[in-house]
């Protein structure tokens, strides 16, 4: 039998910018439209049938919890019918119309009065209602004297015990000792036995998973997932963790494309390789630090004075820039280039004439744990094997050191330090030593990158190496400055 | 229809709310319940204090007269005053629990309509104790006081409704009430109003109230009724409507609060 039926709902809310509530505002600002409608609710159709326990879940804002309020009949639809049959409980809000000066008894009434008993029902049930919240001896005192924890029981037993047919909860689980919430549960695993039809919101997916049948997932007003709990549980999950890795990347304030156009507007060239790209899109939040990066380079400095760059000041370079990438935009997005692309092409790399073998600390080759400790040397080591045959090849190499918020520490690159090497063998291997290691105690993570005569990677391992200085060391900082202390008189 | 039967049987509600009102008014206060008695005690004692020896009018037994006028009228302005914010005083319950919510205003208007019960019991007393006395016309009081509940919550179902959406009309009616109260004939007699403005004062329902109270209980003669039937249409339209244009607001009360 189908105890709640729901028919093609739909609802909005207003959504006020500055909610005018005064007579004088309403008057004066007549004419200016001050809310904008949002649909929150965009044709559901559930039916729920007798002793069925279903949770409904989503993300915050996605109309669950308003389309719980419309099936007690808190709010109404903009259209659509719900019908629900039989008595409904709706645990909401706990001891909502608690007087705080009425006893513990007289609040029994006026909350089971609230969920619509006749003071014979509540005399019939109120050694349930007492029984269940062990508050014997308080009974008769003020509700102020409780303790939030007794207030939560009692206002739990009262609307457990009000003998609904249908039980809506909203979150409430989550409040109360654990002692209680085990209790709570208990009561609800024996009303679901006894074929009482309970519906649930909450954010907790192992309720879900553990105590309803049917779960039905809401997303932006629709229905995304109605079927078997563990089913709906695992949907919404894969679904949440894309949208965070989604979010994560619209934290930044540019897309892998704009980097393209700032290497062809500040040194003349495209980057070929899409994984230089992708690093670059890792490890600069904002593209105001690339350019930086860009513009402190060799690199830059030697194209600024092959034209007018080195007449004029950063911020004017900057400006034009900007009036740059609004011509080129339309133009960049028309050329569909988009991140699947990108990722197919960097996933050949292996496959190409020159590439990183592998990179190592030298002594921890086959530790899994490189633990160093400051001002000692440290030997990177960089593999890498050249499959082309070129006699005038020049080539690159690079190493960088990141903290592990991904902050950087250090890089530099042969190029960077004015290092050319010829005549390199095919299968050779590079090291990057460094004599006393000026670092803090911490987790480092290392990157190692080949690069050619201009500079440009041709290919790069991230996070090739993890190691961690240690020492005894108590000072703080980002880098460990050798030093000396003195005394003058 | 549906929601009249649905009111019926929330009627626990509407009594454990009222009971619940009265009982924590006076809360914490040393005499507790019996300031619902004291209060118009005093109120009586000070107004025969103020016209018996200070403003002399020549009514005779002014102090009597206009307390006998003044417990309903209070029941009227104190209704309105705090009837017309019942939605909102209780938005947490209005927005967490489903009850039909007509029960607020009739909560709201039957406390204080209780509260007028307990001043009448002072009246009385008074009565007896002034010299005044009671007639058998005072088997009319429960009529009139059953019209002035209905007049009465018709009013407020439209303010409480009402508020909800304006939240100014509860300060406007803060001196709707006062500028009420001197158009209606509490302080002074109806015979003091000019000949060509009776019509126009007795079309104030609040007139033929107050009058028919005076009538029975301090004049101690036949009410009128014929000014009172006009009175009691009115009142019943007011309910019919008010009800209505409620049931019609309450729609959207818990995203309005």
């Amino acid at each position: 039998m189908v105890v709640i039926d729901i028919k093609n709902i739909y609802k909005s809310f207003k959504i006020y910018k500055d909610k005018a509530f005064s007579l004088k505002e309403r008057v004066l600002f007549r004419n200016r439209s001050k809310h904008s409608r949002h649909m929150v609710l965009n044709g559901l159709d559930i039916q729920i049938h007798s002793g069925e326990v279903v949770g409904l879940i989503g993300e915050n804002g996605c109309g669950k919890s308003t389309l719980l309020k419309l099936m007690t009949r808190i709010m109404y639809p903009d259209s659509g019918t719900i019908t629900v049959k039989g008595r409904v409980s709706s645990l909401l809000e706990l001891g909502a119309g608690f007087h705080p000066d009425l006893t513990g008894r007289e609040n029994i009434y006026t909350n089971a009065a609230i969920f619509g008993l006749a003071k014979k029902e509540i005399d019939l049930r109120l050694q349930d209602i007492i029984d269940f919240s062990e508050l014997y001896e308080y009974i008769d005192s003020p509700v102020r004297t409780y303790s939030s924890g007794m207030y939560m029981r009692l206002a739990f037993s009262v609307a457990i015990n009000v003998n609904a047919d249908i039980l809506l909860i909203d979150e409430i689980l989550a409040v109360g000792d654990t002692n209680f919430q085990e209790k709570c549960f208990n009561k609800l695993e024996e009303l679901k036995k006894e074929g009482i039809t309970i519906v649930l919101v909450t954010h907790d997916s192992g309720v879900v998973q553990r105590f309803c049948m049917r779960a039905i997932w809401i997303r932006d007003g629709k229905i995304a997932f109605d079927g078997d709990a563990e089913g709906a549980v695992n949907t919404y999950h894969k679904y949440m963790n894309k949208k965070k890795i989604e979010n994560y990347n619209n934290g930044r304030d540019y897309t892998i494309e704009d980097i393209e156009e700032v290497y062809k507007f500040f040194l003349g060239r495209e980057t070929e390789n899409q994984q230089v790209l992708l690093h670059q899109y890792n490890h600069y939040r904002h593209i105001r630090d690339l350019i930086d990066v860009i513009l402190s380079s060799h690199e830059f400095a030697e194209r600024a004075e092959l034209n007018e760059f080195d007449k004029k000041s950063e911020t004017e370079i900057i400006r034009e820039f900007r009036a740059y990438m609004k011509r080129e935009k339309n133009e960049v997005l028309s050329l569909g280039l988009n991140d699947g692309q990108s990722t197919g092409e960097a996933s050949l790399q292996h496959e190409k004439d020159i590439y990183i073998k592998k990179a190592y600390i030298k002594g921890f080759e086959t530790k899994k744990k490189i633990e160093v400790r400051p001002f000692q040397k440290m030997d990177i080591a960089i593999d890498y094997q050249i499959r082309k045959n070129e006699d005038d090849l020049i080539l690159g190499f690079g190493c960088s050191i990141y903290y592990p918020d991904g902050t950087l520490c250090y890089s530099s690159s042969t190029h960077r330090d004015g290092l050319l090497l010829h005549h390199l063998d095919a299968d050779g291997t590079v090291v990057f030593s460094i004599e006393n290691l000026p670092l803090m105690n911490g987790s480092y993570s290392l990157s190692v990158h080949m690069e050619d005569e201009k500079g440009s990677r041709l290919d790069q391992i991230d996070d090739c190496v993890q190691f961690s200085v240690v020492s005894d060391d108590r000072s703080v900082g980002l880098v460990n400055i050798p030093h000396n202390w003195s005394q003058r008189n | 229809m549906e929601s009249l039967k649905e009111l019926w049987n929330y009627r626990q509600m509407i009594r454990s709310l009222v009971k619940k009102e009265l009982r924590t008014r006076y809360k914490g206060s040393v005499l507790g319940f019996l300031w619902t008695f004291v209060n118009p005690l005093l109120q009586l004692l000070v107004y025969s204090v103020i016209f018996a020896l200070i403003m002399r009018i020549p009514i005779e037994n002014y102090a009597m007269y206009l307390f006998v006028g003044l417990v309903p009228w209070l029941f009227c302005s104190t209704s309105i005053t705090s009837g017309s914010v019942s939605v909102i005083a209780s938005a947490g319950l209005v927005q967490k629990i489903y009850f039909p919510r007509l029960i607020l205003p009739i909560v709201s208007v039957s406390s204080n309509f209780m509260n007028m019960l307990f001043s009448f019991i002072i009246v009385v007393i008074a009565l007896f104790a002034t010299g005044v006395g009671v007639s058998w016309y005072i088997c009319f009081l429960p009529l009139i006081m059953v019209i002035e509940f209905i007049f009465v919550l018709g009013l407020v179902f439209i303010f409480s409704a009402l508020t909800v959406y304006l939240r100014d009309l509860e300060h406007l009616l803060g001196i709707f009430t006062m500028a009420w109260f001197y158009l209606t004939p509490i302080l002074y007699s109806i015979d003091m109003i000019p000949d060509r403005f009776k019509a126009i004062a007795y079309a104030n329902p609040m007139t033929s109230i107050i009058v028919f109270y005076r009538n029975i209980l301090f004049d101690k003669v036949m009410p009128q009724f014929s000014t009172l039937i006009t009175t009691v249409i009115f009142s019943v339209a007011l309910v019919i409507i008010g009800y209505l244009l409620f049931q019609k607001l309450q729609r959207r009360f818990a995203e309005e609060l």
